[in-house]
């Protein structure tokens, strides 16, 4: 299934996105220029190692960061007749409120947290439906109780008026399915939305998604660290590390011919399950260094076995096409650059 | 095969509070080898992690043994030793825990918490000695010894890691739980720890317990695995055997919702109705027949017994030997290599 068309317009594009914290030690960059965007009805893959910024840069995309966070470049987000840039928005403006929750909305790892434990599962899902949807009591109502069916929830009358300790993790994972989707976004966030679930209910909630997504030609930006999950469930893969996206392909691209010394490290260290390989597995040496004070290079270059002396500790690489579909940031497959 | 290390018996473990009583574990019985890697797996709230503390005696089991084949040869029961005996064996069974950023203590520095297990198992060591053998372990797992003089907060989670395994091995166990070990990692740190776990077993001759949610990671270091269902060890054999050719209707199911990391691998999924039912409140006869497709009216009323349906390819399933199921594809070079293909001819397993 290729998805890529030249011609539409991109539903978001993130453009040299940069997000800057400053801490008491100095200033944490923990996003430092990410550009993607996502088509209609396609799925981006968003992966990399444990703070990398995947969590900052979509939540920069709602504009739900902590108010410490300083964010710069663009986020073009379409509209039927125009383009909006979110980060121009008024923090709590109109705009903002109508874009968030109606046209993009969010699921996140733990559903728990994402739902009050004093009210009902319905009676919340339900305030985005009369916010976002219908002030109609009768009306708004249905319409939650619909989506709480299409998502898989049994007994949704009686489910309703229940309260989310009442739910089992995959249960409320669905709830909060059901929040997201009530408004039919264009655009649908989902940051590790399985990584809590056992393989079985993961299983179960994918599929949702994937169904849903047909049903309303949504687009997903999914996040995870999950090699397997997203070879199931993405279009597109973006390779995020400390802060840059280093690699950007077709899904079958990024498994069958990364490039990347990092994605190929990535892809390596994971055991296939149904080879029986009982090789020793690949590994990349050392952890990521924190994004504070770091110097001019290549982000990957300390434990990066392919690097070139002299170059990725002295420039950063930019990206590099190597054909229509497929990007790299790497000094290994951008031979005019090296001399600077 | 290898002499066996460690007979688990019968183990049973009820938790009591006012209110309920919940049923942990029941009757998990299954052998392991000297040497071997036994991998544990089911879904949250099964058991695995009960089942390792009891093994260690991080808890006491309800009931059961835990027979311990002992360096020199003699077979006690872990569970039921006296005080004497109990202090001369208790450092041969350790364990490694899920998290590394919780388990550690961070007002101890790596070398006191390294060499805390020696002090308490030898308090007579000398201070030079317990620096020499938490160095030679550090080497061993990683650990530059500059660490040594530092606090666990300043460390990475695949450092903490190695650091809780190095507490583990510094008193020279035969046998390891690892509950969780890697599951808390980056995958590219998991690989690292991963593979450090395998060369200490060869090096050391350790044998581990590998306690995971994650079926490819269990496939990857197990030689066998036992997969269980609230409280109950529900199919045990060798690894490629368990993965290929699954007997019991819960392991197929667990197996064919793995992803797997290879866009041009299709699954077909067998989605299990429900979900995991209360431990408090176990269903009748087979634990897991509210949510089998193969349900049949014997399956409501009696529990089936785990059985050895063939070369050592443990089940309790009352449909067992009539059920084709599905299991992962293999290559054929990867079941030959493994020994299962010959299976059906000429069993190379030892029976007992
Ligand atoms: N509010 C904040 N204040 C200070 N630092 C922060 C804040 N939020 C994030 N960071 C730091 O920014 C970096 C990127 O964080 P982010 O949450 O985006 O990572 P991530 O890629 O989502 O990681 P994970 O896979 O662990 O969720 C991390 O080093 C994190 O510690
Ligand atoms: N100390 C305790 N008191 C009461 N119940 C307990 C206690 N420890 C565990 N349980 C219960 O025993 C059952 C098994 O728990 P256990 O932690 O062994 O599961 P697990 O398979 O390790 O799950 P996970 O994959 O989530 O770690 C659960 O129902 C749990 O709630
Ligand atoms: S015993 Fe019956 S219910 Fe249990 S797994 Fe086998 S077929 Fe299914
Ligand atoms: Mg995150
Ligand atoms: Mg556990």
């Amino acid at each position: 299934m290729d998805r890529r068309t030249e011609d539409r317009v991109p539903v978001v594009q993130v453009k040299n996105l940069t997000i800057d914290i400053p801490m008491d030690e100095g200033v944490l960059t923990p996003v430092r220029g990410v550009s993607f965007s996502i088509h209609e009805g396609e799925t981006l893959g968003l992966v990399g190692e444990s703070g990398c910024g995947k969590s900052l840069t979509s939540k920069a995309i709602l504009g739900i960061n902590d108010k410490k966070c300083r964010t710069g470049g663009e986020i073009l987000f379409s509209e039927a007749d125009h383009v909006l840039d979110l980060l121009k928005l008024k923090y709590g403006s109109e705009e903002i409120r109508k874009i968030r929750g109606e046209r993009a909305s969010m699921i996140f790892q733990e559903p728990m947290v994402a739902f009050h434990p004093m009210y009902t599962i319905g009676a919340q899902i339900n305030e985005c439906t009369r916010l976002h949807i219908t002030s109609d009591k009768v009306k708004s109502k249905e319409i939650t109780l619909d989506m709480m069916k299409r998502v898989g929830i049994a007994n949704a009358e009686k489910r309703y008026d229940q309260y989310p300790h009442e739910f089992s993790g995959g249960m409320l994972q669905r709830a909060l399915i059901a929040m997201a989707l009530v408004c039919r976004p264009a655009l649908l966030i989902a940051d590790e939305p399985t990584t809590a679930l056992d393989v079985t209910i993961q299983a179960q909630i994918l599929e949702l998604m994937k169904s849903l997504q047909k049903e309303f030609d949504m687009s997903i930006l999914f996040i995870t660290h999950d090699l397997g999950v997203v070879a199931n469930m993405c279009d597109r893969v973006a390779v995020m590390y400390l802060g840059k996206i280093v690699e950007e392909a077709s899904v079958r691209e990024i498994y069958k011919n990364p490039k990347h010394p990092y994605t190929k490290g990535l892809i390596g260290s994971v055991h296939k399950v149904g080879t029986h390989n009982q090789s020793k597995l690949f590994s990349i040496d050392g952890t990521v260094p924190l994004a504070l004070n770091l110097p001019k290079r290549c982000g990957f270059y300390e434990r990066c076995s392919s690097r070139i002396e002299g170059v990725c500790n002295r420039l950063e690489p930019g990206r590099t096409m190597l054909d229509d579909d497929h990007s790299v940031n790497c000094f290994l497959y951008d031979k005019e650059n090296i001399h600077g | 095969m290898a002499d066996t290390i460690l007979e688990v018996r019968n183990i049973t473990k009820c938790f009591n509070s006012k209110k309920v009583s919940v049923k942990a574990l029941t009757d998990v019985s299954f052998d392991i080898g000297k040497g071997e890697t036994i991998g544990i797996v089911g879904e949250s709230g099964c058991g695995k992690t009960t089942l390792g503390r009891c093994i260690v005696r991080a808890i006491e089991a309800t009931s059961g043994n835990v027979y311990y084949t002992t360096e020199d040869g003699r077979r006690v029961d872990f569970l039921k030793v006296s005080h004497t005996e109990m202090k001369k064996i208790r450092k041969d069974i350790q364990m490694i825990f899920q998290d590394p950023y919780s388990s550690l203590d961070p007002r101890m520095t790596v070398l006191d918490i390294i060499s805390e297990p020696l002090k308490a198992n030898f308090p007579k060591m000398s201070k030079a000695e317990l620096e020499a053998r938490v160095v030679e372990i550090a080497g061993k797992t990683g650990l530059n010894t500059s660490y040594l003089k530092r606090y666990p907060h300043a460390f990475s989670g695949g450092q903490r890691q190695r650091i809780g395994i190095a507490r583990a091995l510094v008193l020279h166990p035969k046998i390891i739980v690892c509950d969780e070990a890697v599951s808390a990692l980056d995958v590219s740190i998991q690989a690292q720890v991963i593979n450090l776990l395998k060369e200490l077993q060869r090096e050391m001759d350790l044998t581990y317990i590998f306690i995971s949610h994650d079926l490819s990671v269990v496939e990857y270091i197990s030689d066998r695995v036992g997969v269980m269902y609230l409280g109950r060890l529900v199919e045990y054999a060798d690894t490629v055997d368990l993965y290929s050719d699954p007997k019991h209707p819960y392991t197929e199911a667990l197996l064919s919702a793995v992803p797997v990391a290879d866009p041009d691998v299709v699954v077909e999924r067998l989605p299990l109705s429900g979900e995991i039912p209360n431990p408090a409140n176990p269903p009748t006869g087979c634990y897991f027949h509210p949510r089998c497709r193969y349900c049949i009216d014997q399956c409501r009323e009696t529990s089936p017994v785990l059985m050895d349906v063939g070369g050592g390819h443990f089940v309790a399933c009352h449909r067992a030997h009539e059920l084709k199921l599905k299991g992962i594809k293999y290559e054929a070079v990867a079941l030959e290599a493994a020994g299962t293909t010959s299976r059906d001819g000429c069993p190379e397993v030892d029976h007992e």
